[in-house]
């Protein structure tokens, strides 16, 4: 619970992928939309490889609580951080998975869409762990009305790579 | 006109700081603050400030007292090992009245604990941390705007009543971004500039603080940790002095006390439970309210952010009104021990003590607590 009316998102991944960025990005756009808004995201030990988390609450009213116990929307782009972001979902909920994600048994009441966000921003850098990816998935929540298109692309505008990180939104807007 | 900005609490406190005129910054990087030093590494020396990077909290503190006494705003951030590394200085501070800001974004401990995992376990070393009887001032973010305003007002709060404020965060609240409002300008405290024969440590009557005379410009002026009288010259014998000086320490601060208390009050009036909280647990505390309203309960809040000295009055009122008070905190029971102290037999007091691994205390958690007491 975070206040009445209130909305959460978590992006999941793993170290590397950009996950922070991604939330923050979303949070910048959401804030820039004139939503009240609230980030947290992983702060520790976590490295290249292990379990990371962006959560993001927003609503048109102060966040009560920032923390999130349950959210209505869940992506995950690493099949590492999967049992620990569905520990996140709300039921019902949505559920977005990158292809690479095997989809795990859950309610009817659970919307799963799976999108191919990696294979569709891979870079040619060597050992990238598809850093555009969580980028990709802000593009597809635009579309889905989470947040404002413009926002979101004012924000990429105003953070490094941001023609690289335009091409995902976009990318990911047309998934 | 007000102008809106997306910040970490770590990055409102360092701004906060800004806008109240800190000028002096030294201090040691340890999480979860660093990024507190980090932003005023990069805002001080822009601005005509000073920041030094010490080679420990031991010095970090000591260069805050010597600032300070210099004529600078002076403030340092740390966390658990740091902070009681910090403790002798801010005893030194106390002593000789010399105002500064310390941050502690607490983390859990004791020792190096889960390092930069939140806690709130530093509530008590923050009130009574130093040795002998003494006194400052602990306030408590528990939102970025908070962190913000909160550290506008330890820093006109040391300045006036000179003497050292510490604003008790922990990780929660320094990494959680939210919006910050911000006016165009905030209130400044200057400090009165004595007269020449005016003595820097006496007063007449407990409400009125010794002007304090910058050093290197003119005024001859002795500055100890030793017991000392009025002048600052060192009395380490007299026992009248000696009581004189600690308990004007101590009543300098609750004098002035309406002038820094802040705490919120949600639904009290109604409440047939009471839930009294500081920091991160009191986030969870205002979502937790709505969740039992859902069910029919009604949920009064006290959200703490002076923490020393306590303000008083809401706790007793809230004892007097419901079947009982919670106490969510991420220690083994600090807060509870006062608000036990308050409440005085009124009502029982529960405590809800989470530790470990740098989680929140969820809603829920409080909510079902409740739904037990009112079971």
């Amino acid at each position: 619970m975070r206040g009445p009316g209130s909305t959460a998102i978590v992006i999941s991944g793993i170290g590397g992928q950009g996950i922070v960025f991604a939330g923050r990005l979303l949070a910048r756009a959401l804030f820039a939309q004139g939503k009240e808004v609230a980030l947290r995201y992983a702060y520790g030990a976590e490295v290249m490889g292990t379990p990371v988390h962006s959560e993001v609450v927003y609503a048109d009213h102060p966040v009560a609580c920032p923390f999130v116990e349950k959210a209505q929307v869940v992506a995950v782009l690493h099949p590492a951080a999967l049992e620990e972001a569905l520990e996140k979902l709300a039921v019902p909920g949505r559920l977005i998975l990158d292809a690479h994600v095997a989809a795990p048994s859950l309610p009817a009441e659970v919307a799963v869409e799976t999108r191919p966000f990696l294979a569709r921003t891979s870079s040619k850098r060597a050992g990238d762990p598809g850093r555009f990816a969580p980028v990709a998935v802000l593009g597809l929540l635009a579309r889905q009305g989470y947040v404002d298109w413009n926002e979101l692309l004012e924000a990429v505008g105003r953070e490094p790579a941001p023609k690289e990180n335009e091409a995902a939104i976009r990318t990911g807007y047309e998934l | 006109m007000t102008a809106r900005e997306l910040w970490a609490g770590n990055i409102a406190i360092a701004e906060g700081a800004l806008a109240a005129g800190v000028d002096f910054y030294a201090g040691y990087p340890i999480t979860p603050s660093s990024e507190i030093m980090e932003h005023l590494a990069r805002a001080l020396p822009k601005r005509g400030g000073v920041f030094f990077q010490a080679e420990d909290e031991i010095a970090a503190i000591f260069s805050l007292i010597g600032a300070s006494w210099a004529g600078a705003r002076a403030m340092t951030a740390t966390s658990g090992p740091g902070f009681s590394l910090m403790q002798e200085g801010l005893g030194i501070a106390i002593m000789t009245e010399t105002p500064l800001v310390v941050v502690d974004v607490m983390r859990l401990g004791p020792g190096t604990g889960q390092a930069s995992r939140a806690g709130q376990g530093d509530l008590m070393q923050a009130r009574w941390g130093r040795h002998g009887d003494q006194h400052l001032v602990v306030l408590a973010p528990a939102t970025a705007q908070d962190c913000f305003d909160l550290t506008v007002l330890a820093v006109n709060t040391a300045e006036k009543l000179r003497v050292p404020v510490v604003i008790l965060s922990d990780e929660l609240i320094a990494h959680t971004w939210e919006p910050v409002k911000l006016k165009e300008q905030e209130e400044r405290w200057e400090r009165p500039r004595p007269r020449s024969q005016e003595p820097p440590f006496g007063a007449d009557h407990p409400a009125r603080i010794p002007p304090m005379p910058p050093l290197g410009k003119g005024f001859d002026v002795s500055v100890t940790g030793s017991t000392h009288d009025a002048w600052g010259v060192r009395a380490t014998s007299d026992p009248k002095i000696h009581r004189q000086l600690v308990e004007r320490l101590g009543q300098k601060i609750l004098a002035h006390r309406v002038e820094f208390t802040v705490y919120e009050a949600h639904g009290v009036e109604e409440a047939e439970v009471g839930i009294v909280a500081f920091g991160s647990a009191a986030r969870s505390a205002l979502a937790a309210q709505h969740l039992l309203a859902q069910q029919g309960i009604r949920a009064g809040v006290v959200v703490l952010k002076t923490l020393w000295p306590l303000p008083e009055e809401p706790m007793e009122e809230l004892a007097r009104r419901v079947q009982a008070l919670l106490v969510p905190e991420l220690n083994l029971g600090q807060l509870r021990l006062d608000v036990e102290r308050l409440a005085a037999g009124r009502c029982p007091v529960i405590g809800l003590s989470k530790v470990g691994g740098g989680l929140p205390i969820y809603p829920s958690e409080i909510a079902a607590k409740v739904q037990e007491v009112v079971r």
